[in-house]
């Protein structure tokens, strides 16, 4: 699968005017590489995001996105910080809704969707409801949701941001297990720079709005990784040049906040 | 020492009246705790706090009664609550009271099947879709205010003195709640949801049974519960003026013959209707919407 951007621009309107939330981004993305989206808050990440997921229309620019003609395979998955699982739907029904796009009978869906709540670690749980359990819980039922139709391409909107720091470690894990399993093409969106770095195959860097990207980093560090690559100098690099990249725009934003 | 030891995951609010409750669960902790609820799907205990209700209400009927007895109060106007009460038996032994009620209760829920029914449905398509919403609001707005009572003239001009026409009032009354209820629940539906239902590959149709219809069912339930009660006060207020039975024409009656028991009798009837109507819409909530947790509080 491939995803093209050429000169996509996003306008939306406002209040006594428009807003320009993309300008001219450029992006081109190849199958079954993760990549990762940083910059200040409010550039437009989860715009892009949406425009990947097919829930936004470009305002001009061409954006393209091929997938292979798979039936058994589910074309986007979402992942959300927040809001994401249905409170409504206890687990098991949940991780099902992944296979919505196919025609099964419930009880087949039911029976997929157990091996990933398995894998996931939460076999004990599966009809229990999301109120029922803790945010890092329900982030792992979106994994197992978002693994289950074993999409092409898989978008993720900082998925683990309103964790604890120590969850959000296990998650990063879960997360890298589950890929190296089901090969999608991943774009996630995060505000950590080094979870950038230990995710990531590149790294894009978005402007302050109107986002576009302004630089792109490579992270070389060997596959498959686990959570002792935190430590690796290279992430410790990435991460620093990640700063340097951003700092300036980031300065800016919060200078644009506080002036009055 | 507590009192909320036992797990009554299942247990219905009659069978709230706790059985001499637990008081070794100090002495015996670890024999106390299997029998907690375990699934924690089910608030497992609930408060000593739900019994405060049934204190005030003792407490408020005691001195009633009290000041009946002692002749502070006309009896005349304030008949004792235990008077009431027999006269509540008094009239349900005679077949009386059931009847009545009865009355009441078909026409309530045939017009609360209309106007509740159409309520839904526009309610749920206004929050679904704003243009629809841009359109009709101004008129709810402009309708919903308009006591219901004050269209029985002209609607019994239109369609005539029989039952049609009150069922009509006391429809139009349970629509609006309804309307509005469901309105606000699809509309308080977090975007995302959408966002995710559409990318996962729902339908239309799939996103509306998947994520509206669930999403919005703890404000339409707040709804229904709303027009349930709208119903019955707009039914009895149309007995008590246009009928023969029914709640409403029993306080006509008695307040012709000046039986003032038997107006308190019909309110304190009213009153357990509307008791009765909490715990039907708060067993239904916490059948279909246990993700919200307890109707009941605390």
């Amino acid at each position: 699968m491939e995803v093209r951007c050429q000169n996509v621009s996003l306008v939306y309107p406002t209040r006594g005017g428009a807003t320009a939330a993309l300008e001219d981004v450029d992006l081109e993305l190849g199958s079954s590489e993760l990549v990762c989206l940083v910059g200040p808050s409010g550039c437009g990440k989860s715009t892009l995001l949406k425009l990947l997921a097919g829930l936004l229309d470009p305002t001009s620019g061409a954006l393209e996105t091929r997938f292979e003609p798979d039936p058994d395979r589910l074309t986007r998955a979402l992942v959300f910080q927040d809001h994401c699982v249905f409170p409504w739907m206890n687990v098991l029904d949940n991780v099902a809704f992944g296979l919505e796009f196919k025609r099964l009978r419930t009880a087949e869906k039911h029976e997929r969707a157990r091996a990933f709540i398995e894998q996931v670690g939460l076999g004990a749980f599966a009809k229990s409801f999301p109120h029922e359990l803790s945010v890092g819980m329900r982030q792992r039922v979106s994994l197992a949701r978002a693994f289950v139709g074993n999409p092409q391409l898989l978008l993720m909107d900082e998925p683990f941001a309103a964790l604890d720091a120590l969850t959000k470690l296990l998650l990063q894990e879960e997360l890298l297990r589950m890929w190296s399993r089901h090969r999608a093409l991943i774009v996630y969106v995060t505000h950590d720079l080094t979870e950038a770095a230990l995710l990531g195959d590149r790294v894009l860097v978005m402007s302050r709005r109107p986002g576009t990207i302004v630089q792109e980093i490579a992270v070389t560090l060997p596959r498959p990784r686990d959570l002792q690559h935190r430590a690796h100098p290279e992430v410790a690099d990435v991460s620093r040049r990640l700063w340097d990249a951003l700092e300036r725009d980031v300065r800016l934003g919060l200078a644009a906040q506080e002036a009055p | 020492m507590t009192l909320d030891g036992a797990a009554r995951a299942g247990a219905t609010p009659q069978a709230m009246v706790d059985p001499a409750a637990p008081a070794a669960s100090t002495t015996a902790p670890a024999s106390a705790s299997p029998s907690r609820g375990r699934r924690a799907s089910v608030p497992a205990r609930r408060s000593r706090l739900r019994w405060a209700p049934a204190i005030l209400a003792a407490l408020l009927f005691g001195s009633w009664e009290l000041a009946g007895r002692l002749e502070w109060i006309p009896v005349l106007f304030f008949p004792a609550p235990s008077v009431i009460l027999g006269t509540i038996y008094d009239m349900a032994s005679s077949g009386e009271l059931p009847v009545h009620i009865g009355a009441t209760l078909s026409r309530l829920l045939l017009a609360l099947v209309w106007g509740g029914g159409a309520g839904l449905i526009l309610g749920m398509g206004m929050g679904y879709w704003p243009r629809l919403r841009t359109v009709v609001d101004p008129f709810v707005a402009a309708l919903h205010p308009v006591p219901k009572m004050s269209l029985l003239p002209l609607i019994m001009l239109i369609f005539g003195i029989g039952w049609f026409s009150k069922a009509l009032v006391v429809a139009v009354s349970t629509f609006f709640p309804m309307t509005i209820n469901a309105m606000a629940g699809v509309r308080q539906i977090d975007p995302n949801y959408f966002d995710v239902a559409k990318v996962y590959g729902a339908t239309r149709w799939r996103v509306f049974r998947r994520v509206v219809v669930p999403g919005s069912l703890p404000l339409v339930l707040a709804g229904a519960r709303m027009a349930m009660n709208r119903a019955l006060g707009a039914t009895i207020g149309l007995e008590l003026i246009t009928a023969e039975t029914g709640l409403g024409s029993m306080l006509f009656f008695a307040w012709q013959t000046l039986r003032t028991e038997e107006l308190y009798a019909t309110i304190f009837v009213i009153a357990a209707l509307g008791w009765l109507f909490r715990w039907i819409t708060n067993r239904i909530a916490l059948a279909l919407v246990p993700w919200q947790g307890d109707p009941r509080g605390v």
